[in-house]
């Protein structure tokens, strides 16, 4: 489903990803790992197609197209889904109402019918109902006020409702206690299916616990430096990432 | 242009011409306030960039020749036009001019709140003095002053609570073009009482027009007003709107403008502290595309101790519109425990638009709590970035944000039928396309 070949990326003129080869298939979870400046951020980034972020060489192939070529929204609508590591605030635009829009505007990108406001309340009470968020948090502005859980949670049911074929989770694990971080990882789970696949990227192993990856990548230093099977991501547990020679700046 | 001289003489003119109609002419002590304010304007003239005080704003047509009175207009006006105007607040207690003058069959006196009295101003004989009021006037001021044909006399009794809204449609029904209306209002609300006041300003797209219009507002002890402002003209109208307003101890004044109308348009408040503790906030909004100029200037002057000011102004510019925010709040020397803040954030939707932000602070006191803050810039890529990665196509992701920037201030407007009306307007604003900057070059 996803192919990434010999991808090079540049951001603001200087090289992060320095060849990144990586392939993920239909019904798979795999993880990212790799300490701070690593270029985890970077990758999820280049998926989305975030302005900036300049592939100078290789490509990434998603079911057969290009992805490179395409637009954020037409990576949406393709079924590309990044859960952002800092979700952002929008005030002045309410948590339905962009729900809505975004549903239906990716609905209409993949040739499917819009939902009219009857149908949208009732799958979206379905799904929030399936991540245990309060509802009264969607009547607010996007992410205004929310706690850090919450903005993670948020995410999540943004891609319950989206239904992506690959979604790309941007450390969903940081800044959330552990209480935060298992209704978070169930809602990930639950939403696990032969159809879509998943990257993970996470800094530490605590969210591969939850969310347990068919394989791990160790990212360093713009490069895969070391692939495996998830006891990979215990072994660097325990051993951190010193035992592939290199230095975490958060360590 | 013409000659300055020209142009003052032109007004003199008019003055001599229509002086015998206008109200009070026959009251020799209002002859000579009017005669001074003619002077006034004779010797200052149509402000000028030159002026510090216009340094942002040049008035166009005002500088190439004398605008004639506008003429009155009787038939081809009905209610409906007007409800359709505003259909949130139709039905609510409303004054209408046309052309500068008032239309006693467009207005609706019947929902006026307990207290509220409303008089034009040529039926206020006792009061017209107060309302020609020309100290510390500038040249339009002046001008106003001389040449206003018709007003309202607003006054609510003391300790009246807040009724329903009470709305003063001006609608210009220019003819060739090169016609001005110039209309004096007074509002005084008594110790104690409340009330709320919406002014709209609309005019048809073609032919120039000037709408000239002045606001006197007294605010009495411990009394509050709330003050609306929505300027809609035309696309060819040019406008002037001129607020004073002074606070008694203990007053709350609050003023919203929404300014989104004419070719140019001016929006002057100022507002003076008589007694300590009183409070206002003056939040706007300006929303310009094309080649629109849109200038909002703000005078705030702390003379007592222990008042608070508040202001927010936002701005969104497309094409090729051109915005101003000028902000001056001066604290006196005794003015202390003064609380004054200013916020000015403007959008600019696209390279050929601009802004002008002058905030100033002239602060004598010592103890005092003084901000001031600008911004300019586009829209958050962050932002922008997180719409179109959940499918919201770029074009639809920039017109929410914007909508979003302007919600954020619409939305906090007190009374419901005010917040309905301008929010119906400044979305019929953003949906009315997003200019042709808004496609033009941003990836």
């Amino acid at each position: 489903m996803l192919e990434i070949k010999n991808l090079h990326v540049t951001v603001g003129g200087k090289e992060i990803l320095h060849g990144i080869n990586l392939s993920l298939d239909e019904g798979q979870v795999h993880a990212v790992m790799g300490p701070n400046g690593s270029g985890k951020s970077t990758l999820a980034y280049v998926l989305a197609g975030r302005d900036g972020y300049e592939v100078t060489r290789g490509e990434i192939v998603f079911d057969g197209k290009d992805l490179n070529a395409m637009t954020p929204e037409e990576r949406a609508h393709a079924g590309v889904f990044l859960a952002f590591q800092y979700p952002v605030e929008i005030p002045g635009v309410s948590g339905l109402n962009f729900l809505k829009s975004a549903l239906n505007e990716v609905r209409k990108g993949r040739g499917e019918s819009e939902l009219d406001a009857v149908e949208f309340l009732k799958l979206m009470r379905e799904r929030v109902s399936e991540l245990k968020m309060d509802e009264a948090l969607l009547k607010r502005p996007v992410n205004v006020g929310f706690s850090g859980g919450e903005k993670k949670r948020n995410e999540i049911l943004q891609m319950s409702l989206l239904e992506p074929r690959l979604a790309v989770l941007d450390e969903t694990d940081s800044g959330l206690d552990i209480d935060a971080l298992r209704i978070v990882a169930e809602g990930v789970n639950s939403l696990r299916s032969p159809k879509r696949a998943m990257l993970v990227i996470t800094h530490y192993q605590r969210l591969l616990s939850y969310i347990v990856p068919d394989k791990v990548h160790i990212l360093a230093g713009g490069k895969i430096i070391a692939e495996g099977g998830k006891e990979l991501a215990l072994e660097l547990e325990e051993k951190g990432y010193a035992m592939f020679g290199v230095t975490d700046e958060a360590a | 242009m013409a000659q300055a001289t020209d142009i003052s003489r032109a007004y003199a003119d008019q003055f001599a011409r229509l002086r015998a109609t206008l109200p009070g002419a026959k009251d020799p002590k209002l002859s000579a306030l009017r005669e001074g304010a003619l002077a006034r304007f004779a010797k200052a003239g149509v402000p000028t960039p030159r002026l510090e005080d216009w340094k942002y704003t040049r008035l166009g047509a005002l500088l190439d020749g004398a605008f004639e009175p506008s003429s009155p207009v009787v038939n081809g006006i009905g209610e409906d036009a007007i409800d359709a105007l505003s259909p949130a607040l139709a039905g609510g207690p409303r004054l209408v001019f046309v052309n500068g003058l008032l239309r006693a069959d467009l207005c609706c006196l019947d929902g006026l709140p307990a207290g509220m009295r409303v008089e034009s101003l040529g039926a206020a004989p006792a009061d017209l003095a107060e309302a020609l009021a020309d100290r510390d006037a500038d040249a339009l001021w002046s001008l106003n002053g001389a040449l206003a044909r018709d007003g309202a006399i607003v006054t609510v009794a003391k300790d009246a609570g807040e009724g329903d809204p009470l709305h003063i449609v001006h609608l210009a029904r220019p003819g060739a073009g090169g016609e001005a209306s110039h209309t004096r209002h007074m509002i005084r609300i008594e110790p104690g009482a409340a009330a709320t006041v919406v002014e709209s300003f609309f005019g048809p797209d073609g032919a120039a027009y000037w709408s000239n219009a002045a606001c006197l507002i007294r605010v009495g002890r411990d009394a509050r007003l709330r003050h609306f402002r929505r300027q809609q003209e035309g696309a060819a109208g040019l406008h002037r709107t001129a607020v004073r307003v002074e606070l008694d101890a203990g007053a709350a004044y609050e003023s919203f403008g929404l300014f989104l109308g004419g070719a140019i348009g001016r929006d002057e408040i100022s507002v003076r502290f008589a007694g300590e503790g009183a409070s206002c906030t003056l939040d706007g909004i300006y929303l310009g595309r094309g080649t629109q100029h849109l200038d909002c200037t703000t005078r705030v002057f702390h003379a007592v101790p222990r008042c608070t000011s508040h202001e927010t102004y936002r701005g969104v510019l497309d094409d090729k519109a051109h915005g101003v925010f000028q902000g001056l709040i001066r604290v006196e020397k005794q003015a202390q425990k003064t609380d004054a803040h200013m916020l000015s954030k403007t959008l600019l939707l696209s390279d050929r638009a601009a802004v002008d932000a002058k905030p100033e602070l002239e602060i004598l006191a010592d103890d005092v709590q003084c901000s001031h803050g600008a911004t300019t810039g586009d829209l958050d890529p962050a932002s922008l970035f997180f719409l179109r990665s959940r499918g919201l196509p770029e074009a639809r992701a920039r017109a929410m944000l914007v909508e979003a920037f302007i919600t954020q201030m619409v939305e906090g407007i007190g009374p419901d039928a005010v917040r309905a009306d301008f929010t119906a307007a400044a979305s019929a604003w953003s949906a009315g396309g997003l200019g042709g900057g808004m496609t033009g070059g941003r990836a």
